[in-house]
Formats: C-alpha cells, structure tokens, sequence
C-alpha cells in the first residue's frame, strides 16, 4: 500500500492490492485521518481554531476575543488616528491657546508659558507669601457716624501695621478727620498725643502739631469731600511701648487755601499696648471704608 | 440737635454697632470741637498775620520773597 493522498498523505490501498489486505490498509488510513484531526477535538461554544505553530494541522481551541480594531478617531487634545493600517496616536503640545500635555516643573522662578507648577513649587510660593507679605486684616465700610472705633485689630501676630482711609464727610466743612488709639473698648484721651506735620497747598504751606488729645490726620470736608484718601502707619501698637506713626494723606480746607497733601510723623507718650484706634470728626458725620493690613516680618 | 453717633467694629467677632454717643463720649466731643475750633483759629491767625506782614511790605514798595521770608506759610 503506497498510495498517499494529496494534500495530507494518507496511505491509501491501490488497484493492485490484495482484497484481503484492505481491513489492515483502512486501519492504516483511518489511523492516520484521526491523527491529522486531533486536534480539531476538544473546545467549546463560541471558541474559535487558532494554530499553535507552523506545522500543518497545529491547532488549538482559544476564545473568540481576538481581533484588530478597525478605527480610531482622535480629537484635540489626541493627535493622529485612522481606519486602516499601523495607526498611531499622540498628544498634541499644550500651549495658552491649545489644551494638551504639560511638562510640569518644580521652579519658583520659571517664566515659562508651557510647563505648569508643581504642588512643591506653589508650596514654596505660598509660604514665601505668607510669611512676608503685606496681610489684609480687615475691611470695614460704614457711614452716618462721627467717630468710628475699631477693637481687637492690633495683636502680636504683627508687629507693625498700614490703615487706609476713604472717607467723605456729610457735616460741616474743614473737619479734621482725628484719631485716637484705644484698648479695652476705651480711647486714650490724654495729650500724650504728639506730632508734627505739614499741609502742602499748590503755594503755600502749613505746619501743624502740638502735644495734643489725638493725632490730626487730614482735612475732611463737604467741599471736595471725594479728596479724602489717607493712609498711616503704625509701628508697635500692640507693644507696650510708644507707638510711632507716619501718616500721609490728601484733603480741603478752605480755611487756608484748599485741597492739600498732608504729611505727619509722632508718636503716643504712653508706653501702653493698643488693640485699636478710633477716628473722628469733631462734628457731622462721615463715611466710608477703613481697611486694615498687618506687615508681616 | 441730633446726638452724635458711633460705629463700633470689634475685628474678633466681626460684629458691628452704630449707637449714639453715650454720656462719656459726649463729653469727650465737646472737648474736640473747642479743641478743632482752637487750632482752626490758630491757624486762620497765623495765615492773616503772614497775609497782614506781606502786604505790609508790599506797601512800603519791599518784595517780601525778595527779603527771602516765607510770606506763603502759615508759621514761621
């Protein structure tokens, strides 16, 4: 029996063989049919064939996940993208005008307009901030009052302080907006108050100070009454010791010869720790806001 | 005469108050004015008298700021 079939070679009786030989020649070919077939046995449900390796008839039994996806559709920030062939997928740069990927960076000083900070960089920023900037303490807005007092607004937690005043007056003319520090709810009210200072007007000038009950500030008036900026410093208030003040600040008087730039410098006698201070006129009302912001050192 | 009002702000509890002055503070006030009006008075004087010596001169044919005084100040 050499009779082999095309393609698998399975040994098949010829036309010559004997008739009795044929049992034996099938056992043959049946042997090698089932040895082909092996491994097409096995399996289950949903499986499909998958070759194990280059030999003919190598065939295993794997599960139907198999496959290539057919397309990828890619949007901004994605670049690239396809429906066919080796695809390929990116992100595209991020710049001020186009999301995408960001190099981070741990810098305090960078000017860059493409990486972005890390949370150790913004760290150091903020406590750079914190432990030496100018701190808003408080912002108050009031009106309709002759004297305004504020308390519990000096503590150790600064040393020195910057008072910004924007005031008008509904009373009568050429007050002198006044202050006095205070604690416990109480003003000082002692001539322990000494300063002093000039007014500029466009030609001429006007000196000013004294041992007096409060410090004078600046002119506050219904003439003009939106020229009345002011701003004073503090230095130590909430140390019991003298407390020093600079004082600068824009107002009107008619008395003299209108508005003016006024500066003052002095200081209180007492050595006394404060926790506020009082502004007023002494008639009509005023308005406006005080904004209160400690120096951190 | 209406009385005099203050605005009170404590920066620990954040609350604010607008009352009338109380007697103290009325007191107080009235010290001020006589205080404000004191030295407004000071110092209307002293710029009439500089006003007063400028002219002076003026009159007798002498520049004041010619002599180098400060004839613009309120002092000095």
């Amino acid at each position: 029996m050499s009779n082999p079939t095309t393609p698998f070679s399975w040994q098949m009786p010829t036309a010559t063989d004997l008739v009795t030989d044929l049992p034996a020649d099938f056992e043959v070919f049946g042997q090698a049919v089932a040895t082909s077939m092996q491994y097409l046995l096995g399996g289950t449900t949903g499986q499909i064939l998958s070759k194990t390796s280059g030999t003919n008839m190598a065939f295993t039994w794997i599960n139907n996940d198999q496959g290539d996806i057919t397309g990828i559709t890619a949007t901004s920030p994605l670049t690239g993208g396809g429906t066919s062939g080796a695809i390929t997928v990116g992100i595209q740069d991020g710049t001020t005008a186009q999301k995408g990927a960001v190099q981070l960076e741990n810098s305090t000083s960078s000017t860059s307009t493409t990486t972005a900070a890390v949370p150790a960089s913004v760290k150091s920023a903020y406590d750079l901030a914190a432990a030496s900037s100018l701190t808003l303490i408080n912002s108050t807005t009031f009106s309709g009052a002759t004297s305004i007092s504020l308390n519990n607004v000096f503590s150790a937690t600064y040393a020195n302080y910057l008072v910004q005043t924007n005031f008008t007056s509904s009373g009568s003319t050429d007050q002198m907006l006044s202050m006095r520090l205070r604690v416990g709810g109480v003003d000082g009210t002692g001539t322990d108050y000494i300063f002093d200072g000039n007014r500029s007007y466009p030609s001429a000038v006007a000196y000013f100070g004294g041992s007096l009950s409060s410090f004078q500030l600046h002119n506050i008036s219904t003439v003009n009454a939106n020229n009345a900026s002011h701003t004073f410093q503090l230095f130590n208030p909430a140390v019991a010791n003298r407390t020093q003040i600079h004082s600068m600040g824009h107002g009107y008087t008619s008395v003299s010869f209108g508005t003016n730039s006024i500066h003052m410098s002095g200081s209180n006698g007492l050595s006394t720790a404060y926790d506020g201070f009082t502004l007023f006129v002494a008639s009509g009302n005023i308005a406006g806001t005080v904004k209160i912001y400690g120096y951190k050192s | 005469m209406t009385t005099p009002k203050i605005f009170i702000f404590d920066g620990q509890s954040g609350q604010e108050l607008l009352r009338d002055f109380n007697a103290e503070e009325l007191a107080q006030n009235k010290k001020d004015i006589a205080e404000f009006e004191a030295n407004k008075a000071a110092e209307l004087a002293k710029s009439n008298a500089k006003k007063e010596t400028a002219e002076k001169l003026i009159a007798l044919g002498i520049d004041p700021k010619a002599l180098g005084l400060d004839v613009e100040s309120s002092n000095g």
